[in-house]
């Protein structure tokens, strides 16, 4: 680790801390339908919208209303997605828009893709630039990273209501909440952000792709027709080309995810310098961490927004602090071995890894990029030493709630939020209360159906996997290893993240299938519960607080918060992650490494 | 081009309707929970 590795994080985390208050702020009078400077441009927008859609803006929706929409506009898109990828290459406008001419998507394929993308998971078991034509990246993936951002967005503005609300049977209007999301929140800044990635080098245009002839030919045996190994020699190199910076920028602000190139943001076309890199680590975590500022204002109490923020903090730094420390160490295998690169870069485990954004930058980015539900990555993660990729899947185990998903991370934040108050009011004999509402069994139900999900898809997945052949072929390792790719895979796709343990081969049947029910039951299925808490926290009085209530802005109260979820990933995962990456690690000091 | 592999694409479409009817039935299932149980 480097004085100067250190710095970049610092200044990461100073400037997401000055970002979050003014983004929060804002996002609350978008939801609030306060006023804004953007509303003389997008008030016509919006009414226009709902006259053609025949939206009632004024209606209240139950939580029961409000979820069932919220169900319908996601299968609705989803089979859209699914039919674009499905007929991309009889769509119009092939020339300017498939020059590449690529074939409909295979169905297994289309349909975990559908899956991905409507559940801000953005799992790619595919290749983009050489699966996807520039119409299918545009209406059936960029406009899902914005639709499911919004989403997630609305779930959490509900839940917010939920607790600020008094006896009251509604939480909003999704189609509203939606609209006022996308158009006010994600739109403009994607706008801005889009032209600041093409200064930095970022392409968006519709162009065939190039060919470059390369400066050393070389050699490569690769299996020939005939099944025998075959030595051509390669002198072009085939350069994608497309409308990359647009789907860039909703890519890393909306947490979804998926590259536009297959090797996402460790391309130089999608994060071509280091100011790109940390303004796309800053997208990542600036509406999550804005929505605890905006929590704060809409349920009147700017300090438990700053309790639960420094509680994703405190997480997201002991995530950071660790996986730097991983991968700064030097590989035990290369024992006696000097592994200094340069003076920048003392040394450590640069496999996979961008020179141009060196050890520091890419632990950040792993961190950051699992913390919140994006998944993009500019190193790969499957080639982090044994601990530092530990801290990846760890942080989705957690359940995506460190800073999290758009939305998704903050109500699944106050689930546990829920579940810490229950735990405290226990410790005290008092029944709990969370900012004045009574915490009663059906609310503690609720919110532990949403924990016990997560856990049984992820762990139930994966226990099947390892005793299939089928799914055990698609390895690239074995031993530990293999474990660990088969549970990252799981588990990046119920937690909605979408980045890989890229060794595994999950262009399969068999992980086509599972996985996009896996993304499915990880959104929905978890989602429905917190509404119906939501739904329920609504409809309670606001009690004035008592001296018996636990103080949910307090040092104390993020100590708890913090533990909590510790314990609860800890316990659930600790035995899996033993027979991975830890006998992984204990191993590798062994010296033993597996194929 | 890919051939175009009808009885797939039905049982994934009826497949992803599946899902989200469950869903719809989770919503009301979830609901119903209610009724009752708050004890606390």
């Amino acid at each position: 680790m480097t004085s100067n590795g250190w710095l970049q994080i610092a200044v990461f985390f100073v400037l997401l801390l000055l970002s979050a208050k003014p983004m929060g702020l804002y996002m609350a009078r978008v939801y609030e339908r306060k006023k804004t400077w953007l509303d003389p441009l997008l008030g016509p927008v919006e009414r226009l919208l709902y006259r053609l859609t025949g939206v009632d803006a004024d209606a209240e929706m139950r939580w029961t209303e409000y979820g069932v929409a919220m169900l319908i506009f996601s299968c609705a898109t989803l089979l859209l997605t699914y039919a674009v990828e499905r007929l991309q290459a009889v769509l119009p406008f092939g020339k300017l828009l498939n020059p590449q001419h690529w074939p409909g998507v295979e169905p297994y394929l289309a349909w975990n893709t559908a899956a991905s993308f409507t559940t801000n998971t953005n799992w790619q078991a595919y290749v983009p630039e050489q699966t996807m034509s520039y119409l299918t990246q545009m209406v059936g993936l960029a406009t899902h990273n914005f639709w499911s951002a919004a989403v997630g967005m609305a779930l959490a503005i509900a839940f917010i209501r939920g607790i600020s609300r008094r006896e009251s049977k509604t939480l909003g209007n999704f189609w509203v909440d939606l609209t006022r999301g996308t158009l006010w929140v994600l739109l403009p800044i994607c706008i801005v952000y889009a032209l600041a990635l093409v200064s930095q080098g970022a392409i968006q245009n519709f162009k065939p792709y190039d060919t470059a002839t390369v400066i050393e030919p070389q050699q490569v045996t690769a299996p020939g027709p005939d099944g025998k190994p075959a030595t051509t020699t390669v002198s072009t190199q085939t350069i994608a080309q497309g409308p990359l910076a647009s789907q860039e920028a909703i890519k890393m602000l909306g947490t979804n995810g998926g590259g536009f190139m297959n090797a996402n943001s460790a391309h130089p076309f999608e994060n071509p310098t280091p100011l790109s890199n940390l303004l796309e680590m800053l997208s990542i975590f600036l509406i999550p961490a804005g929505l605890c500022i905006t929590l704060g204002r809409m349920t009147g109490s700017p300090g438990h927004g700053w309790a639960v923020f420094a509680a994703m903090a405190v997480l997201w730094f002991a995530g950071v602090l660790t996986c730097y420390w991983a991968e700064a160490q030097p590989n035990p295998l290369l024992h006696g071995v000097n592994q200094q690169v340069s003076m920048t870069s003392p040394g450590g485990n640069m496999e996979g890894k961008e020179m141009r954004f060196g050890i520091a930058n890419s632990a950040l980015f792993a961190t950051v990029t699992t913390d919140a539900s994006c998944g993009a990555v500019n190193s790969m993660h499957d080639s982090f030493m044994p601990l530092g990729g530990m801290v990846p899947m760890v942080n989705i185990m957690m359940g995506e709630i460190i800073f999290g998903g758009v939305g998704s991370g903050l109500y699944g934040m106050l689930i546990m939020v829920i579940v810490t108050v229950f735990i405290a009011g226990l410790m005290v004999g008092r029944t709990p209360e969370y900012l004045g509402k009574k915490i009663q069994a059906y609310d503690v139900q609720l919110s532990m159906l949403y924990v016990l999900i997560f856990p049984l898809i992820i762990l139930g997945f994966t226990a099947v996997s390892v005793l299939l052949p089928a799914a055990l072929s698609s390895l690239s390792n074995h031993g530990p290893h293999g474990l660990s790719q088969i549970l990252y895979a799981y588990t990046s796709a119920t937690g909605n993240n979408g980045s890989a343990f890229a060794g595994i081969s999950a262009n399969t049947h068999w992980y086509n299938s599972t996985l996009g029910v896996a993304m499915l039951a990880g959104r929905f299925l978890m989602a429905i519960p917190m509404l119906a808490v939501a739904g329920n926290l609504a409809t309670k009085k606001i009690a004035p607080p008592s001296a018996g209530a636990f103080p949910v802005n307090s040092t104390l109260f993020t100590v708890l918060l913090v533990g909590v979820i510790v314990i609860v990933g800890a316990l659930t995962f600790f035995p899996a992650l033993s027979l991975g990456p830890i006998l992984e690690h204990l191993l590798l000091r062994v010296g033993t490494s597996f194929s | 081009m890919q051939e175009f592999r009808f009885m797939t694409d039905v049982i994934f479409l009826a497949a992803s309707f599946g899902f989200f009817i469950v869903a719809v039935l989770y919503v009301y299932g979830c609901d119903s929970l209610k009724g009752g149980s708050d004890h606390a």
